[in-house]
């Protein structure tokens, strides 16, 4: 079950709107992603609307990531096109790593492949040789 | 032969049967942009993506595609050309869970741009309360009504007008082309005096209606007025509003002030596929009857539908969105939602239980005229996967399930005052409050709150507010809820 953020009711999940105050259930708080690069001490802040795709661009298919880190040393570090992306589910965020070549660690956990993780505020993602801090702000 | 098909392509393409190869196209093109490993991601994609792929090679092929027809009218699933329902799925695929989980169907019902079937025509009876409160100037905006209905009909159209009270009165006999002046003056000598006995009235209203004989070749109609409680008739009422909606006849039961029972009006449209109005002032009634009379004119028929549910699968509402927001009166799968000409969605929300990853039958639908000649069929599929995380969900299904939520909020609400449940009803009346300014309906939100605040100590509402709040929610135009 889901429990309303209005009245507390339990709802069924993947539930819209809540049966008993009319709530929207999938309705989403605003929320920021803070990310600090511990390896070359950029950061940068962005919103959390469905997901973030970190990566790097790739201009002969015309992909971009949310997140580009091609001029921030994204080649030389092994990062992926598509390496890693952040996503909300209700209240929850998610890390999930796209199959990248050099594979994401989450405190130094390695992440499988297409298998999502929940993340806190101040954990730690490395993604090949680029290490962040990701900070959540609701 | 030994081709393998889905009988779900041109739904997974979210097109008709009767697209054009251009119109195929585009659909793909659309779907490709959403579907792609570059805009979403993870094994879903790669599931959903399969399956586009798999209806496009079919579909973009015109030979491929005609045989795919075939194989589809071989199971009966390929319609006449005449209509069709678009269906949308609240998400394209759901986690395996171990609880029952919600999942949205929404089913626009609309007829094919060029179809080929002629409107057909009327066969109208207007059944009129003349009961002593409708004395005065409310008979006389009623009966200038009703004349108008009778001048504005084509030379095809049928009408017949009823009035009642403690019992029913047949004024003008079902014929087509009435003389206006003879008409008139009939309608002239009509007096309010008496009880109100609503039943007498339907019945006979649909006795005239029944002289048309073969109702299959028009719109049979039921303009039904009052403005007060019938006397302990209501179940025989729904019960003939059931039997008229089985035989094609859909009743529009309009109530005038607000002195009448707007649940009765209410499942007396429910049971024959019509709708309830509610008219404040007699002034409006004029305009009332020509709009619903308009509505008509064009009509190719009247509609049922029917919903037969996968294995364990439950459907816990079925709701119309148009022209208004009602329940639908299910009975054995089947129910009945009246002659339209433009289209009509319908939301269905469903319970899906603990199901293992896979493909699992969830509905087979059937939408169709009454004499089952124009009939459109389909399957929707209901895909499990792991993985399948942040899906958006359409912006329509959002907007239907948003009125149908302010409007089971003010059904509980209504049963709850019902039950005597005063502190229940008073705070699922600030809910409604709450969401009805949301929804920048400031008025009714406003009326709300203050019903709400006499309700736990009257045990009721106000007459008016009753009337406004029912027939205020369902005609919401509401907006999605803002993303982000
Ligand atoms: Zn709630």
């Amino acid at each position: 079950m889901i429990r309303c953020p209005a009245c507390g009711a339990e709802n069924l999940p993947n539930s819209l709107f809540c049966e008993e105050c009319g709530e929207p259930l999938i309705h989403e708080e605003k929320l920021m992603v803070k990310l600090v690069s511990l390896t070359e001490g950029w950061k940068i802040e962005m919103p959390l609307e469905g997901e973030v795709i970190i990566g790097r661009a790739d201009p002969a298919t015309g992909f971009k990531p949310h997140l580009d880190l091609s001029d921030k040393g994204g080649v030389e570090k092994g990062v992926s096109r598509r390496h890693l992306r952040l996503f909300r589910q209700g209240n929850k965020v998610y890390v999930e790593d796209l199959g990248s070549s050099n594979g994401s660690f989450i405190n130094n956990r390695r992440l499988l492949p297409f298998s999502p993780e929940p993340l806190a505020s101040g954990d730690e993602v490395r993604l090949g040789g680029e290490i962040l801090k990701i900070y959540l702000e609701g | 032969m030994g081709e393998e098909f889905r009988p779900d392509y041109y739904q997974l393409l979210e097109v008709s049967p009767f697209a054009s190869q251009e119109e195929i196209e585009s659909a793909y093109r659309r779907l490709v942009k959403e579907y792609h490993p570059d805009v979403l991601r993870a094994f879903k994609t790669a599931f959903l993506f399969r399956q586009l792929q798999e209806a496009y090679e079919v579909l973009r092929d015109p030979e491929r595609r005609r045989r795919y027809d075939e194989w589809l009218r071989a199971k009966g699933l390929y319609p006449e050309k005449a209509f069709w329902a678009n269906v949308l799925l609240s998400q394209r695929a759901l986690r395996p869970l171990p609880e029952p989980q919600a999942w949205y169907v929404l089913f626009t019902i609309h007829a094919e741009k060029d179809h080929a079937i002629p409107p057909k025509p009327l066969n109208l009876c207007l059944v009129i309360d003349t009961s002593t409160s409708m004395k005065g100037p409310k008979l006389e905006s009623a009966l200038k009504a009703s004349e108008l209905v009778l001048r504005n009909l084509k030379e095809e159209d049928a009408l017949a007008l009823v009035t009642f009270n403690d019992r029913a009165t047949v004024i003008l006999p079902l014929a087509r082309r009435h003389d206006p002046r003879k008409a008139s003056s009939l309608l002239r000598k009509v007096k309010a005096e008496g009880g109100t006995e609503m039943s007498y009235g339907i019945s006979s209203g649909l006795a005239e209606l029944l002289k048309a004989g073969n109702l299959w070749e028009s719109i049979n109609y039921m303009l039904l007025l009052t403005d007060g409680e019938t006397y302990g008739d209501e179940e025989e009422c729904v019960r003939l509003a059931r039997e008229a909606g089985a035989k094609g006849i859909s009743i529009a039961a309009v109530g005038l002030g607000t002195d009448w029972n707007e649940e009765l009006m209410e499942a007396i449209a429910q049971a024959s596929g019509g709708v309830s109005l509610y008219i404040p002032h007699h002034k409006e009634l004029p305009k009332t009857f020509q709009e619903r009379v308009g509505a008509l004119m064009g009509a190719v028929s009247a509609f049922k539908g029917k919903l037969e549910l996968g294995e364990g699968i439950n459907l816990k509402g079925l709701f119309r969105l148009d022209p208004q927001v009602s329940r639908v009166a299910m009975e054995g799968g089947t129910f009945f939602l009246g002659p339209f000409s433009g289209s009509i969605r319908l939301l269905a929300e469903l319970v899906i239980p603990p199901l293992p990853a896979g493909h699992h039958p969830a509905l087979r639908w059937e939408f169709g005229d009454l004499k089952g000649e124009l009939a459109a069929r389909g399957e929707v599929y209901l895909t499990i996967a792991e993985g399948v995380e942040g899906e958006r969900i359409p912006k329509e299904i959002l907007a239907a399930a948003g009125q149908v939520a302010i409007f089971k909020l003010r059904e509980k609400a209504w049963k709850e005052i019902r039950g005597g449940e005063r502190g229940k009803a008073s705070q699922r009346l600030l809910f409604l409050a709450k969401q009805l300014e949301k929804a920048g309906e400031k008025d009714l939100a406003l009326l709300a709150k203050e019903e709400a605040k006499f309700l736990p100590a009257t045990g009721d509402l106000s007459a008016e507010g009753r009337k406004r709040l029912y027939y205020g929610t369902r005609l919401l135009a509401l907006k999605p809820p803002e993303e982000g």
